[in-house]
């Protein structure tokens, strides 16, 4: 069983191609997903390996995608369904939060919704404000559904088939600004459970837990921080619900210092949440008030100095640290 | 140009104004310097004074309002001009209380606080700071913050100097034994009472044949009486004639004693007690003799009670069992002074002339001079001796 | 000044248009044995009793929350679902004791349900809006307009892609015509050539909107040639117009030819859901069509002077149906409540509330 270093994006694309060929019920439908194999190339050969009934290309019509999607789930397909930029999943939020998260409990739970709902998130690069946004909070705060955010090409594979094979809802929120992330994979077939967090950097002095792209980022600024001597322990949640708490309540009765750090809007976003939960479990071990670093509570701007304010960076994690430790 | 009046602030810690009275009524010409407003602040009036010319257009706050500072109070217009469409409630800075501020709220009733950000004043130690020194039995009250709330490292810093006190490690070739408890107890209170008291030792020599035969005349094969205990009783007489020796510096009083209770010295394995006889005055020498046995007793097996202990208003201590025929003791403060007693010796005396063989004995009085002067502690030594001497008549 | 969004002239109007242009005779069609025709007429007896007695219920408390009766539809629901077979799928709206009825469904456990109980449809957690079905082919009602349109869509996907060769239909009102998931969905099943039946309730009103009012053309059925598939209105007081258009529709869908379009129309003559006061209306303006269109009415007359069945068998049909729902009304007050522990079940799978707790 070997590893082999390979992008997010190919992750993601082997996770299709071997799902699809394990069980005939796995299908995908979005805008060109299936011959241009998705703009991204994320869904790159599907079509050709396993045809136009397994692999759908859309007309733009996500409400009717992601219901589709669960009629297909409840009547005996596997489907994936892709809404391009997680923007846009404001249009079928009916299907997502009245049926999809709800049908299992209001039928009184007979049946199952095996379905998965991709939609790429991420800001940067002057994609602007209606295509650089991240709505994991929304869909944290709906019970029924399961949001994750893999950003290590292992974790979006084993994460994706967890997904794909279990029997409820999942919102799978890949970043699309993280594709080219490389990291290693092994050879053989193995899945990644959900609501285990992963540490990636231990440290003795903050907890740092990071949602996303901000891994990448927290795991630079944590480099800085070590040659002033300070050394941050870096948490991946990798899903957002089901959070795991315990390995972040571990973490703080060593550290005794907070920050949670997220691309999206600082304003009731999932940092919120987090920081709440980690409070009430152990608000004996704080040293500090915990700290969020997130984007401005603004709409992204498209000119790049602009953009490069709201988007939280190293920069402003170093700077958290420092102030929290009063080395500012 | 229109020009918003505001609440001004008057003195440094002033938020609110509490408005009296208004000086012009709306419509009115009102110029620049004129006082046009009554306010109260801390329970004085002041007048207010128009910071403009114009017309006096509109009064938003009215005689018995409270505004907080920059909040505007009316509106003034040249001559013909429109009022803005809108009105600001306050004009600059907010003018929050960065740190808790009592005075210059006229009414307890009304509570118009501005809003602040105020600094978290009440929360003085970290949670976790209070958990760890629960858990290490830190006092919080000792430890100090190096920031503006207590943190973990504070805490740290205290426990580690606990710790250090308790493990201080002495250089080769030395036993090291740790400065605690009883020793440091007693060790403490005489170098307290050194250098705080203004101590003056006054020396006598007194002839001891008298008390030699009080003693034998008291005592029997089974119970011997204690030289102490005679001379508590002589000291207790002495005190009741010289009651200003039977005092304590109480802060900025001295306070004199009603009842006579004398402690005396006693040395024992586990270090110094003083047990204190309670109306030694009151008391015959059988009675105190047999109470001294007790509570002796009790304290050198380390069963003294508070009572025993406490109370004293006067201590006699003596060494003349090791020989010693004078020394300078440290009063037992807070009282005011203190015996000691040396050895009784044959020594060569002069009586009636002649040199004679005589037992005598030396007294040392050591009397704090704040609360005494040097003669009248005299006289009250001097009385001792002679009670002494009397004894061989 | 208009209080009312219809008078008693406009609606004798729309009754006289109705009788011209949409209104067919009762005729049961050849395909079709007696039987088969007495149980449609019970089924409708059967959903006129329950739901009459729905209302009642309501409004002793004994069902509380959101209920819709499908009185006067009841030709629709039944006439179309006559035409299915077992394995075929149905979507529902809002008005779903009708179409569980119409699918086979048992009246205990929908009474259950609506009275919250433990052993209804959905174990207490569903009640009317959320009535479902799902073994007998029923994929729930729901509360939100037009949002069982994509739904059917993907069902009819998985018959698509697993080769299964069963239909479903989509039922929606009028209301949901103007959603736009209706438009993705149709627009979706057509481009792929899905074998679903999109049948639209048209009862004309969207709570106090006419339809009329609501778009610029009333004819749901000529919305069809937009997205290149059959469209036609049939009347919806008639199973049997109703029940030969779907037939029509299921064998076009099997045969693998696409979607249709069914404008089932009929009219509500009764409020929308069960304490519907119908404020906004001439409530009078109703009777008109209570009185000529009930299917009820219409079926009994047919049934015995087509000779089907004599008044005698008719009564008893008729009798059986509302000796059902008696007992199933005392089944479900009889049921018991559901346990606090089941708050939980259901929101997840087993396994995941076995890993995570799911709370």
């Amino acid at each position: 069983m070997s590893n082999r270093t390979i992008t997010i994006k190919k992750a993601i694309n082997e996770a299709h191609h071997e799902e699809f060929a394990r069980d005939e019920s796995v299908i995908i439908m979005g805008c060109d997903v299936g011959i241009r194999g998705n703009p991204f190339g994320v869904t790159a050969g599907l079509y050709n390996a396993f045809g136009p009934d397994r692999v759908r290309d859309t007309p733009i019509s996500e409400a009717a995608i992601v219901g589709a999607c669960l009629g297909a789930a409840i009547t005996g397909l596997r489907p994936i369904g892709e809404v391009l930029y997680s923007d846009w999943i404001t249009i079928p939020m009916d299907q997502i939060v009245n049926q999809i998260a709800k049908i299992r409990y209001m039928f009184g739970g007979k049946i199952k919704v095996p379905l998965v709902i991709r939609a790429p998130v991420g800001a940067g690069g002057g994609q602007a404000a209606q295509h650089s946004q991240s709505f994991e909070a929304w869909f944290s705060h709906v019970p029924g559904l399961q949001v994750v955010m893999p950003i290590t090409p292992y974790d979006a594979k084993g994460l994706l088939k967890t997904a794909i094979r279990g029997n409820d809802p999942v919102l799978f929120f890949e970043h699309k600004r993280g594709y080219e992330i490389t990291g290693e994979v092994p050879e053989n077939d193995f899945t990644v459970p959900f609501g285990e967090a992963v540490v990636r950097r231990k440290g003795d002095d903050v907890t740092i837990v990071a949602v996303s792209i901000m891994v990448h980022r927290a795991l630079k600024a944590a480099e800085e921080l070590s040659t002033l001597g300070i050394e941050c322990e870096v948490i991946d949640p990798r899903t957002i619900y089901p959070f795991d708490y315990d390995t972040v309540m571990e973490s703080l009765r060593k550290t005794h210092r907070l920050i949670v750090t997220h691309e999206a809007t600082r304003r009731s976003g999932i940092g919120a949440e987090i920081v709440s939960q980690v409070v009430e479990r152990g608000f004996a071990e704080l040293d500090e008030k915990p700290m969020i670093v997130a984007g401005l509570n603004v709409a992204m701007p498209y000119n790049h100095i602009l953009e490069s304010m709201v988007i939280p960076n190293e920069g402003n994690i170093k700077q958290t640290v420092l102030q929290m430790m009063d080395r500012a | 140009m229109a020009t918003f009046f505001s609440m001004p602030k008057l003195g440094m810690n002033m938020v609110e104004g509490h408005i009296v009275g208004w000086l012009v009524k709306e419509g009115d010409q009102v110029n620049a310097g004129d006082p046009i407003l009554e306010i109260e602040t801390d329970k004085a009036t002041n007048e207010v004074e128009s910071p403009a010319t114009g017309i006096l257009a509109k009064i938003i706050h009215d005689v018995g309002d409270d505004v907080p500072c920059n909040g505007v109070l009316a509106v003034i217009l040249d001559e013909g001009e429109k009022m803005p469409s809108s009105i600001p409630e306050m004009i600059g800075e907010d003018i929050a209380p960065k740190a808790a501020v009592t005075s210059a709220i006229s009414d307890a009733g009304k509570q118009k606080k501005a809003s602040s950000s105020q600094k978290d004043t009440r929360i003085r130690v970290s949670p976790s700071a209070k958990k760890m020194a629960k858990e290490l039995g830190v006092d919080l009250d000792t430890v100090s913050a190096a920031g503006s709330q207590i943190k973990r490292n504070d805490v740290q810093r205290a426990y580690d100097a606990m710790q250090k006190a308790k493990n201080n490690t002495a250089p080769s070739g030395v036993n090291a034994k740790a400065y605690i408890g009883m020793r440091k107890l007693t060790g403490d209170a005489m170098a307290a009472s050194a250098s705080t008291s203004a101590r003056v030792p006054l020396f006598v020599e007194a002839n001891a044949e008298g008390l030699i035969k009080q003693r034998e005349s008291l005592s029997n094969e089974n119970e011997k009486i204690s030289y102490n205990v005679l001379l508590a009783k002589i000291v207790s007489q002495a005190l009741r004639e010289f009651p200003y020796m039977n005092t304590q510096l109480a802060g900025d009083q001295i306070w004199e004693f009603k009842s006579i209770h004398i402690g005396i010295a006693v040395d024992s394995e586990n270090g110094l007690f003083v047990p204190v006889l309670k109306d030694v005055d009151k008391k015959d020498i059988l009675t105190l003799n047999n109470e001294f046995s007790t509570v002796a007793a009790r304290a050198l097996n380390g069963k003294a009670t508070s009572s025993d202990l406490n109370g004293g208003t006067f201590t006699i201590t003596n060494l003349g069992a090791q020989e010693v025929e004078s020394f300078v003791p440290i009063i037992n403060l807070p009282e005011c002074a203190i015996l000691g007693v040396g050895a009784i010796m044959q020594k060569a005396a002069v009586v009636n002339g002649k040199l004679i063989p005589q037992n005598r004995i030396g007294l040392t009085l050591v009397f704090d001079h704040r609360i005494v002067d040097g003669a009248p502690a005299a006289k009250f030594l001097q009385r001792i001796k002679h009670l002494v001497e009397d004894l061989d008549k | 000044m208009k209080t009312s969004v219809i008078s008693m002239e406009e609606s004798l109007a729309k009754l006289e248009t109705f009788k011209k242009e949409v209104m067919q005779e009762y005729q049961a069609p050849k395909d079709l044995s007696t039987e088969q025709v007495l149980e449609i007429f019970r089924k409708m007896a059967l959903i006129r009793e329950f739901d009459s007695r729905v209302k009642a219920l309501w409004k002793q408390n004994y069902i509380y929350g959101l209920a819709h009766a499908y009185l006067g539809a009841e030709a629709v629901g039944v006439g179309a679902c006559a035409a299915l077979r077992k394995g075929d799928y149905i979507t529902s709206t809002h008005r779903g004791h009708g179409h569980v009825i119409s699918m086979g469904g048992d009246v205990n456990k929908m009474m259950s349900e609506l009275m919250g109980k433990a052993d209804g449809y959905c174990k207490g957690k569903g009640g009317s809006m959320h009535i479902a079905s799902v073994d007998d082919g029923m994929l729930g009602a729901t509360g939100i307009v037009g949002s069982g349109m994509p739904i059917a869509v993907g069902a009819a996907l998985t018959a698509s892609v697993k080769k299964k060769g069963y239909v479903t239909i989509c039922f929606h009102g009028d209301g949901g015509t103007n959603q736009g998931v209706w438009h993705e969905s149709i627009n979706l099943a057509a481009a792929w050539k899905l074998p679903v039946i999109f049948l639209c309730e048209n009862n004309q009103w969207a709570i106090a909107m006419h339809y009329d009012d609501a778009t610029g053309n009333p004819t749901v059925a000529d919305r069809a040639i937009g997205y290149g598939i059959p469209g036609v209105t049939v009347d919806g007081f008639n199973p049997f117009a109703v029940y030969e258009a779907v037939r029509d529709a299921v064998k076009r869908a099997r045969a693998g030819e696409g979607p249709s379009l069914i404008e089932a129309r009929y009219y509500r003559y009764i409020g929308h859901f069960v304490a519907d006061d119908e404020r906004y209306r001439d409530k009078s303006s109703n009777d008109p069509w209570a009185e000529e269109m009930d299917p009820i009415k219409r079926m009994r007359a047919y049934l015995i002077n087509s000779g089907t069945a004599d008044e005698e068998e008719v009564e008893a049909i008729y009798q059986s149906a509302t000796d059902e729902v008696e007992a199933s009304i005392e089944h479900a007050k009889n049921a018991p409540e559901p346990t606090e522990d089941t708050l939980w079940e259901g929101l997840y799978s087993p396994e995941f509330m076995n890993n995570f707790g799911g709370k």
